[in-house]
């Protein structure tokens, strides 16, 4: 089953664009970065590892786990983050952080009226 | 993306605030413009509406800018030209404009309301993290930032003062940690561990966090240094000269102490005057690397200097502080105190130096500029005690690192202890609580190594022994059974001098027990005799007694020091001259091995102002060597050699007091006075010299059974021969020994020589005046 991933950046210069994509691979999943080989790549931030971390869906829900990066990745923002250190599962709604990267993960149905939705469709990193 | 603030007339409408954001993400290095920038900017405006609406919710505008400047991050470089926009921004903008009516100009209560109707941003995030509600807020731009009379409760008396808006309250009070308000209105309290903080990529580069380490709890308190850390703290709360510069020895502790400081500002144990600051170790080392450009180092400097000058929360703190003097210096080039001093002088920054007295003395005097703008924090040794408590923290933490490389290991709480007395009493050129730490840790390091899981008394002794070289037996082991004996054992090695053994004795002995003053030599001891007869024999067997070696004994010929320039020789060249970097060659074997005998042969030989040195080493306990170092003497035994009485009196009848009287002639009477005890070594007579030619014999008799396999027995007549022929008492033993080889040893080794003597037993006996040597059957 090829499941919708709808995510919105929540600081940056992308701030407020929402990304669908249809994660492909088994496991789904979608990886973030500096390479360009990420299915998001986030440039011109010091904090970002080449590869950073990865969303995967296992067991009906979306885990985030962080790809050995030198700076980690973060469930929450402000007050209530804790870092990645073993696959944590990532609620719809909760927002997510590797450097000043920030994201949302959104429910694929809930994300149509939210901020300037765009659709793309991003190529996953080859397994 | 795609829009900037051109589109649809913004930035003219908006009345300069989308410049002034535009500065901020220059500033930050952002090549976008933002929400955050945006509100930044508003906070930045003095009385604007969202400085006032910040006051409202008992928030603090600079303190709430820092917070989102650091959830933000700097990047990587700024866009050159008019920045695009964010999409969330766009949408904010959008929205202000339907508030404003299209064309209107875009006044501040419309984008804030349209940026808290938006809801998502970082900015309105974090706020409502804090305890902000969106619909207060709205509530409170909705009434036109006029007071909401229902809604208004109290108010801190001058809180409002500063605006021009009348004080109201929000609807509801946001943050929970709130304090009740009393002068001024409640300010945030970060409930964040991290402290808000302007970006610092440099010192973030180049620096050591102290106070994020304290954090994670990589760093500790500093024990038995309360008042030393008073006193950096009313230092740093100075308005001028808000620079402690901590002065004190290798070792003492002083880059502890500042750790000790991050560590109680993280756990906040400060005084308000330093809750939230942020100390960063500079690395000059790093500052310094790999630039190879002209002018990359000052760049580096003065990022430095500007990031601290910008984030008042930072204290750096540079170790060796010495080496900023200099530190990038070319030709043409400033070095680093150059660039420090003025940002110093200010009162830009705040900074803590540590170095040492001496480093202090070479390098920051020199400049007294630089010197003025720091306050003198003088970091003593720590005692005993203090030096257990520090012992008793740090051990811990090396048993954990060894454990977490798989070594499990113990340390008995008496080898503790045992480190920091055996450091105390026997390592005198290093401090504590250094010494102490390294004598475990070594000690650690070799349980590792041997395999083995406990640290004891004795591997703590043995590390100490190494270091000294005493032997690690003799360090714990009880001596006053060993002490009980020992005339026993110096009569037997020396022979003829009962008396002067026994003075030796019981002085050494009273001396040991802790009956002298604590600043004195063990013994100082003046030997008076003919020569021969044992006197550097006893101190030899004495340092062989007392500790285990005849190494411990320093002879100097006081005959080669008839010149007044020669004490240099003994304490260094002072200095300007050749050499002064060097020690001298008593201070240096004193520093490095404080337990030992100094044997001054012939003293009444040396220059007069030779003895000055003499002086405080006999009386206070220690010498000044060319540098001014004291080297502690308190271990040390003296003995002075004379043979000034044979001349003038007979000193078979000298009396010990009148050798003191006779001594006080040749040499100054104030050496004298400070002589323990005058000792006067009889001559030998026959039955000495015969117990003396016993020993020479068995000495030989022993080589040749050793080297030639011949066992070699002598009758009575050769004894007789030898000592007949040679028997002058004046001489003492050593013509003995001459008689020795030409009587027995040489003829013996003929013979051997020209095969007349083969491996066996022989005997030797008397003929002809002549010694002759026999082969015996078995």
């Amino acid at each position: 089953m090829a499941t919708e991933l709808v995510l919105t950046y929540m600081s940056g210069p992308h701030d407020g664009e929402t990304v669908r994509m249809a994660a492909l691979g088994d496991p789904l999943e979608c990886t973030f970065g500096r390479s360009e080989a990420c299915s998001i790549q986030i440039q011109n931030d010091p904090d970002i590892s080449r590869s950073h971390a990865r969303l995967y869906w296992n067991n009906g829900k979306w885990w985030l786990q962080d790809l050995g990066s030198l700076n980690g990745t973060y469930l929450g923002e402000f007050l209530r983050s804790s870092k990645v250190n073993s696959p944590l599962v990532v609620k719809p709604a909760q927002i997510f952080r590797m450097g000043a990267a920030r994201f949302r993960l959104d429910e694929p149905s809930s994300s149509d009226g939210r901020g300037k939705a765009e659709a793309a469709q991003i190529s996953n990193k080859a397994t | 993306m795609g829009q900037n603030i051109e589109t649809d007339g913004w930035r003219e409408r908006s009345q300069g605030l989308l410049d002034e954001a535009v500065d901020e993400a220059r500033r930050l290095h952002h090549s976008y413009l933002g929400v955050e920038h945006l509100f930044i900017a508003m906070l930045r405006k003095h009385g604007s509406k969202a400085e006032v609406l910040v006051h409202l919710f008992g928030a603090e505008a600079g303190q709430l800018r820092d917070a989102i400047r650091r959830e933000m991050g700097t990047g990587n470089g700024a866009a050159q030209g008019v920045p695009p926009l964010t999409p969330r921004l766009v949408t904010v903008l959008r929205r202000a404009d339907q508030h404003s009516g299209p064309g209107s100009p875009l006044s501040e209560e419309h984008l804030l309301q349209a940026l808290f109707e938006e809801g998502e941003s970082l900015p309105v995030r974090y706020v409502a993290s804090i305890g902000w509600q969106s619909s207060a807020v709205l509530a409170c731009l909705d009434s036109n930032a006029s007071p909401n009379k229902a809604d208004q409760t109290r108010l801190a008396p001058n809180s409002g003062a500063d605006f021009a808006t009348p004080a109201i309250v929000p609807p509801s009070i946001p943050s929970p940690q709130s304090s009740p308000p009393h002068g001024h209105g409640p300010a945030i309290v970060p409930k964040s561990e991290v402290p808000v903080s302007m970006p610092t990529p440099t010192l973030d580069e180049f620096g050591r966090d102290l106070s994020k380490l304290a954090r994670l709890g990589r760093l500790d308190d500093a024990t038995g240094r309360e008042g030393e850390l008073e006193q950096i703290i009313t230092i740093l709360a100075r308005t001028q000269k808000s620079n402690p510069l901590l002065l004190g020895e290798a070792g003492v502790g002083k880059t502890a102490i500042i750790e000790g400081l991050a560590w109680r500002i993280a756990n906040s144990k400060v005084p308000d005057v330093l809750r939230g600051k942020r100390i960063v170790e500079l690395d000059m080392g790093g500052l310094t690397a790999g630039t190879t450009l002209r002018g990359q180092f000052e760049e580096r400097v003065k990022q430095v200097l500007s990031e601290a000058t910008n984030a008042p929360e930072v204290i750096l703190f540079i170790d060796e502080i010495h080496t900023i003097v200099g530190a990038g210096a070319g030709s043409g080039a400033n070095d680093a105190a150059q660039m420090f001093k003025p940002a110093l002088a200010r009162g830009d920054i705040s900074c803590v130096g540590a170095t040492t007295q001496d480093e202090y003395t070479r390098f920051l005097r020199k400049d007294s500029a630089l010197e003025r703008r720091f306050s003198p924090v003088i970091i003593k040794e720590l005692q005993a005690d203090g030096a257990l408590l520090v012992l008793h923290k740090v051990a811990p933490r090396i048993l954990a690192r060894q454990a977490s490389k798989g070594h499990a290991l113990t340390v008995a709480p008496d080898a503790l202890r045992a480190a920091v007395t055996l450091t105390d009493k026997y390592v005198k050129d290093r401090h504590q609580p250094d010494k102490c730490i390294d004598a475990i840790d070594i000690a650690c390091a070799r349980a590792v190594v041997r395999g083995r899981n406990a640290v004891s008394v004795d591997d703590v002794a043995s590390v100490i022994s190494e270091w000294t070289g005493i032997p690690a037996g003799r360090l714990t082991a009880d001596e006053r059974q060993r002490y009980a004996g020992m005339e026993d054992v110096l009569n037997q090695r020396v022979v003829g001098q009962d008396q002067a053994v026994r003075i030796v004795s019981r002085n050494v002995r009273a001396a040991l027990a802790g009956l002298k003053p604590p600043n004195r030599p063990i013994g100082v001891f003046l030997f008076v005799g003919p020569s021969g007869v044992g006197k550097t024999q006893l101190a030899k067997e004495l340092a062989t007694f007392l500790f285990d070696t005849p190494d411990a004994l320093i002879r100097f010929d006081m005959g080669e020091y008839q010149e007044k320039h020669m004490v240099s020789n003994l304490i260094g060249s002072p200095r300007g001259y050749i050499d002064s970097d060097q020690g001298g060659r008593l201070s240096e074997v004193l520093r490095r091995r404080p337990y030992s005998i100094v044997l001054l042969d012939e003293i009444e030989k040396a220059h007069p102002d030779v003895y000055d040195i003499f002086f405080s080493a006999f009386d206070e306990g220690y010498i000044t060597d060319n540098l001014g170092h004291q080297i502690d003497c308190s271990n040390a035994v003296f003995i002075l050699t004379s043979n000034i009485t044979i001349s003038t009196m007979g000193y078979t009848a000298a009396e010990p007091a009148e050798v003191r009287s006779v001594a006080a002639q040749f040499l100054r009477p104030e050496l004298v006075n400070r002589i323990t005890e005058v000792i006067r070594f009889s001559p030998l007579g026959t039955p000495e010299l015969a117990r003396i030619l016993d020993k020479f014999l068995a000495d030989r008799i022993e080589r040749f059974r050793n080297s030639q396999n011949l066992v070699v027995s002598i009758d009575d007549s050769v004894r007789e021969l030898i000592l007949g022929a040679r028997f002058d008492g004046r001489m003492g033993a050593r013509p003995l020994e001459r008689s020795v080889e030409e009587f027995f040893v040489q003829p013996l080794v003929g013979q051997i020589l020209s095969g007349g003597v083969t491996a066996g037993r022989i005997r030797a006996s008397v003929e002809g005046g002549r010694v002759i040597f026999s082969s015996l059957q078995d």
